[in-house]
């Protein structure tokens, strides 16, 4: 399989899916989040908490190969 | 007065005496209401070292002033007490219909004190309250209390009762309202049923009067259309799949709760989550007075040895009854959950405590002869039948009533309850979630997420996000969130819609719109600085009451597994929770001594005697 990244959404984030609720992107050498939410089309409006291996980050979050990126939207809950 | 209604119902259960006093103005203005004016009462008239089931005690119900007002989410009461399963105070909050039902009635709270000789329950209307014999609903379940006693008066009633669990003392039993909405932590029910007081009953129909009605519209108004327009184009997470929803962030950061906080994460927790809870059992959500999220779930199970209809589960308790216990079987955990709302119990404590007992099962302190069964990890039916054995205290639910602090230290391992003050925590691992440690170690109930809640703003980017591995620093955000959430359960709101919209949404966290609200509604013209100060006033009142008690820095601890043992799985791998280093900034900021104790200056300056 070439270079990629999972991604996974949730919630009210999940209209902009690629497919299903985790999928794959192909991964390139100095990638930033902000490109996973430019091909998504997720708008800036949108908020969203992004999370990569499960470490709160943002959309200058330099990616690696075989990273996970989790989307959800905020949540007021407990 | 505006907004408050000036009046305080007594209630001495051993005379059956009933009085009315007048709400004190200064009182008023300085505690706000609801948890403040409870805190205030019982630092003047509670002794501190009572036994909390004795007729010593009093119990409390107060509304705020914002309470059954159209403020948005006005809908909270709050039940204080000395608790039993923590020695410490109760801030026991519930929402529904009934708190604004009960400021109809014309009167900001109901204190009882005493013990009835028999069993009796409290009807309130319009300016008047009497007591009467509730000797034939003793045994009866919440559902079945709540409809005999809308039978008997009126229809159009509210109620607030406890069921057989309250009765037999479970140290977590529940006060429920509109049969399932639960102020549920720290015991208030076991109150309530040592004074043998079975349920209060509210049906009135006095509109509180605003000090300025067309200034408080406007206020409503611009907070209701903002909120309606972002709902509209992105919906609330909580209205589509309820509280359960939550468990998407804490199973990703690894903070999942899971086999008694041996682990971060819970391979099956897809299996628990929200979403799965609207797919399979959900038939609507609803809404609490005057509440615009609507996060209530309405569910019915089908499934064959989980029959049942009611409301839930939250997120709290899949948590504690699902992935604690590593049960991924959804109907089986709404069965639970549905039990503990009939029988009157706290589904956090519950939970926790059955998988605190599964790991003393699998180290083989527990037996198959002391359970009267086996209790293997993930045991779906074993959850079921132990909450029906808590309720009524039968077999080893005599042991499980006491909540899991008790039952390990009677097995010589008291290290393996996960609790602060003896009370359990809810479902964010404090090592993934430094905050949070601090937030459980320095709640004035115990383990809880409702007295400030870190997790908001470390993981579910509310009103932002910052970084949650990082303690430096956290001290500050962890008083300021716990004297906002103050601010938010003296007026009568609900934190779930305050957190996001009602505070300044950088992280100074002040009640900037809560201000307005407040301000419209009594005119009792706060400054934003006044009104901060009113949170703090609380917190150091109760942290008052605590001291007053024997409480100090050797309570406010975390089990060594939080702060010793590092996560071994998920997002915060490696992670332990760095208390100690967060207490010593943490005192400093509050004005309290290394040890935890208010300084003369501080109570001094916060007017507190």
């Amino acid at each position: 399989m070439t270079d990629h990244i999972t991604i996974k959404l949730f919630s009210t984030l999940r209209k902009y899916t690629r497919g299903g609720k985790e999928f794959s992107l192909p991964w390139y050498p100095n990638m930033k989040a902000r490109a996973v939410l430019e091909v998504l089309k997720i708008p800036d409006t949108v908020e969203h908490v992004l999370l990569v291996n499960g470490r709160y980050s943002d959309s200058k979050t330099e990616l690696s190969c075989n990273d996970t990126v989790i989307l959800f939207p905020p949540v007021a809950g407990g | 007065m505006f907004g408050w209604r000036g009046k305080l119902l007594r209630v001495n259960l051993s005379t059956g005496k009933i009085i009315v006093d007048p709400l004190d103005p200064k009182a008023a203005r300085d505690y706000i209401g609801g948890r403040g004016l409870g805190i205030y009462l019982m630092n003047q008239e509670l002794n501190p070292l009572c036994d909390p089931l004795s007729p010593e005690n009093m119990l409390i119900m107060a509304t705020g002033p914002l309470t059954g007002t159209k403020a948005p989410t006005g809908a909270r009461y709050m039940i204080m007490t000395k608790s039993p399963l923590t020695g410490a105070i109760t801030c026991s909050n519930s929402g529904g219909k009934f708190p604004a039902a009960f400021k109809q009635t014309g009167f900001d709270a109901v204190i009882f004190t005493g013990k009835a000789d028999k069993p009796v329950y409290l009807i309130i209307e319009n300016n008047k309250a009497c007591l009467k014999p509730a000797g034939h609903l003793w045994g009866k379940t919440t559902h079945d209390t709540t409809d005999a006693l809308l039978a008997e008066t009126h229809e159009t009633a509210k109620v607030a009762c406890i069921g057989p669990a309250g009765e037999n003392g479970v140290l977590f039993a529940s006060v429920m309202n509109d049969k399932d909405r639960a102020a549920g932590r720290s015991g208030v029910g076991a109150v309530m049923g040592a004074k043998n007081l079975k349920a209060v009953v509210v049906n009135g129909d006095q509109k509180t009067q605003l000090a300025d009605e067309q200034g408080f519209k406007t206020v409503n108004k611009k907070f209701n259309d903002t909120f309606r327009k972002a709902a509209r184009e992105n919906p609330p997470p909580l209205r589509l799949h309820g509280t359960a929803v939550t468990i998407m962030a804490t199973q990703n950061y690894g903070v999942l709760p899971t086999k008694n906080w041996q682990q971060g994460t819970f391979d099956n927790w897809e299996n628990i989550h929200g979403e799965t809870l609207t797919e399979k059992y959900l038939v609507k959500n609803s809404a609490c007075f005057s509440c615009p999220i609507g996060c209530g779930r309405k569910t019915k199970v089908e499934v064959k040895g989980f029959e049942g209809e009611g409301e839930g589960p939250e997120y709290e308790t899949v948590y504690a009854m699902g992935a604690n216990c590593m049960i991924d079987n959804l109907a089986a955990v709404t069965k639970a959950n549905y039990l503990c709302n009939e029988y009157g119990m706290d589904t956090i404590t519950m939970g926790a405590t059955i998988a605190c007992a599964m790991e003393l099962y699998d180290m083989g302190c527990l037996t198959k002869k002391e359970v009267g069964r086996t209790l293997k990890w993930g045991d779906a039916k074993a959850l079921v039948e132990l909450t029906k054995q808590t309720a009524f205290r039968q077999g080893f639910g005599d042991v499980l009533a006491q909540g899991s602090y008790r039952m390990a230290q009677k097995f010589n391992h008291p290290e393996l309850a996960m609790v602060s003050k003896k009370q359990e925590f809810p479902g964010y691992d404090p090592r993934g979630s430094q905050g949070m440690g601090l937030a459980y170690a320095t709640s004035p109930i115990g383990g809880s997420h409702m007295r400030g809640d870190p997790a908001y703003f470390e993981l579910l980017g509310v009103p932002t996000t910052i970084d949650r591995l990082e303690w430096k620093g956290k001290a500050n955000l962890v008083k300021l969130w716990q004297d906002f959430f103050c601010i938010i359960d003296a007026a009568g709101l609900c934190v779930f819609y305050s957190v996001r919209n009602l505070g300044n949404l950088e992280l100074e966290i002040l009640p900037t719109r809560i201000l307005e609200l407040i301000n419209t509604a009594t005119g009792a013209n706060y400054t934003l600085e006044e009104l901060t100060q009113a949170g703090e006033r609380i917190s150091t009142a109760e942290r008052q009451f605590l001291v007053n008690a024997g409480f100090s820095r050797k309570d406010d601890s975390l089990p060594p597994r939080m702060t010793k043992d590092p996560l071994p799985d998920g997002g915060s791998k490696g992670s332990v929770c760095h208390l100690e280093d967060m207490l010593d900034d943490y005192y400093a900021l509050r004005g309290w001594s290394n040890d935890g104790i208010p300084l003369p200056e501080k109570l001094s300056e916060l007017g507190i005697d």
